[in-house]
């Protein structure tokens, strides 16, 4: 199975993402799956929103999210794509959605919304989702994956200030093979702590619970201008925390691994590891 | 004020651990405040525990009872990382606030470690302590405490998430942070993942952050690698002093 990862920025302009999603799209239409970053159609905390949703760039949105999962139809491409989105209930949320065949097959709404001590932050933007998603990689439904989006996976306490209720844990328990992570966390100035911190949760988790990591971050900052300062990486972590492949450290790239997954085990001994997965344990009998 | 931190080793025999604690004392005569590692004096998980023995619980009130005899002989001021019971007749894990040879506060580890496969980890040798405690340990001069897994709530040890404790710091100029939690191995991945909780909350809340870890393992053996530093890092999140990366080591730094 070939999942490609798009490390792609996110523009201000909703034809500009449409344009470059498409673009992403050509240029993979090889791969089995493709991850795009956070709200990569939309736009970060742009319409449609909590304050601004009856517009024509709310139209404008899901027309560019039904063109986009066409064509991907088209390709035999499967989407893991990251949009804001007006819901059946009428209401806005930053969610990812996964595309198969030109069914939309699973929705994740983010739940951990970033948030500062006296509010603000995305929760003027979004509603939040309450529930995890599960869906399957392949058709013979042996690969179950799951979704989270930025804060929900790292909960960076600046603007987590309820902490991270760690979701991997039931996402584990639900024997997920694979998580896919869309984010959009650069900021304007560099902070080289917060990239060490999302990138350690991500490969701790990875290890921690044996599941393969797949992290589509955008290539711009959060105010969709361009920088060289990329707060966590793109790219796939396998099983044991290591980085199978990596975007390049800023600008527009995108990595494809073809991905083998073996079975997984609960670790019996008290140990730091709470799963493992047989092939990466040399003492497994 | 000087404040120096001790990186030493935790062994179960109580009578070492004194012994230990004493020589880090007696080499940080002209500091103000010392702080140990978890499990300091009791050992970690042993001796002071919900299954611990008359003898063991008699042995550890007799070595606390020597140490505080020291303490209140050198006037000496110490926030001692150590299992405790306590009036109610529980054991905690705790840090203990000596001001001048006198107890003033003590902490309970509020985290205790445990797997979501039913393992109870610390819960099978403690009970979990309730809130959080702020110490004014000189004028105007606050420090929220921290054991271990308080400060960065290890996944397959935290089930319940991490509830970033520091949040009940905000205020606090430091934050003292006691932990024992090598394991067999070193592992890179983890001690990143301990250093950068203390280094971004030290940033986020612009307070220093004093940390001291054991040089054993989590059942007294000595092992050549720590899976947490020890030292002082500053407002800005970066180190003023650190321990090395293996042995014995105090790291001392004058605070204005």
């Amino acid at each position: 199975m070939k999942i490609t990862v798009s490390q792609q920025p996110v523009f201000k302009e909703l034809m500009d993402n449409h344009a470059c999603t498409l673009d992403v799209l050509e240029a993979n239409k090889d791969t089995d799956w493709l991850i795009t970053p956070e709200c990569s159609i939309s736009g970060y905390c742009l319409p449609p929103t909590l304050n601004n949703m009856f517009n024509v760039r709310t139209t404008q949105v899901q027309n560019s999210i039904l063109k986009i999962k066409d064509r991907a139809k088209e390709l035999g491409v499967k989407l893991a794509l990251g949009s804001g989105i007006k819901d059946n209930d009428g209401f806005p949320y930053n969610a990812m959605m996964i595309w198969d065949n030109g069914n939309l097959k699973s929705l994740y709404k983010k739940r951990i919304l970033t948030r500062g001590w006296e509010g603000g932050g995305e929760r003027h933007y979004y509603l939040p989702g309450h529930v995890p998603n599960y869906f399957y990689l392949d058709d013979e439904q042996t690969i179950k994956a799951s979704s989270m989006i930025c804060n929900d996976f790292w909960g960076m306490p600046r603007v987590a200030p309820e902490g991270n209720p760690y979701y991997h844990h039931e996402l584990a328990q639900n024997n997920v093979d694979v998580l896919f992570v869309s984010s959009n966390c650069n900021g304007e100035e560099p902070d080289a702590l917060a990239k060490v911190w999302n990138e350690n949760h991500l490969q701790v988790f990875a290890r921690e619970f044996a599941m393969y990591v797949v992290h589509a971050g955008s290539a711009t900052s959060i105010n969709h201008m361009e920088t060289n300062e990329l707060q966590c990486a793109s790219g796939v972590i396998g099983p044991d925390g290591e980085w199978i492949a990596k975007c390049k450290d800023s600008g527009m790239d995108s990595v494809t691994v073809e991905l083998d997954i073996l079975p997984r085990y609960k670790v019996v001994k008290a140990s730091g590891h709470i799963f493992k997965r047989m092939g990466d344990d040399e003492d497994f009998d | 004020m000087k404040i120096s931190t001790s990186q030493q080793p935790v062994y179960s025999d109580m009578d070492k651990n004194l012994a230990t604690i004493i020589d880090v004392l007696d080499s940080t005569t002209d500091s103000d405040w010392v702080l140990t590692p978890e499990g300091s004096l009791s050992g970690y998980c042993s001796n002071v525990c919900h299954e611990s023995t008359e003898k063991q619980k008699q042995e550890y009130f007799k070595v606390l009872n020597e140490l505080e005899t020291y303490l209140q002989k050198n006037k000496r001021s110490i926030a001692l990382g150590t299992g405790h019971i306590e009036q109610d007749g529980f054991p905690y894990n705790q840090i203990r606030y000596y001001y001048q040879g006198n107890l003033i506060a003590a902490y309970n580890k509020q985290l205790l470690t445990k797997t979501a496969q039913g393992g109870l980890g610390e819960y099978y040798y403690y009970l979990p302590g309730q809130t959080s405690l702020e110490v004014e340990i000189a004028q105007d001069f606050t420090v929220g405490s921290l054991l271990c897994n308080d400060a960065w709530a290890f996944p397959s040890a935290s089930p319940d998430g991490n509830p970033y404790l520091w949040k009940d710091y905000t205020q606090s100029n430091c934050v003292f942070v006691s932990a024992n939690c090598s394991t067999d191995e070193l592992d890179t991945t983890i001690y990143t993942w301990h250093e950068n909780h203390l280094q971004l909350h030290a940033k986020l809340n612009k307070q220093y952050v004093v940390v001291s870890a054991a040089t054993t393992d989590m059942v007294g053996n000595p092992v050549d690698f720590v899976q947490a530093p020890s030292g002082i890092i500053g407002p800005d999140g970066e180190w003023i002093a650190k321990c090395g990366h293996k042995g014995s080591d105090i790291a001392t730094v004058e605070i204005e």
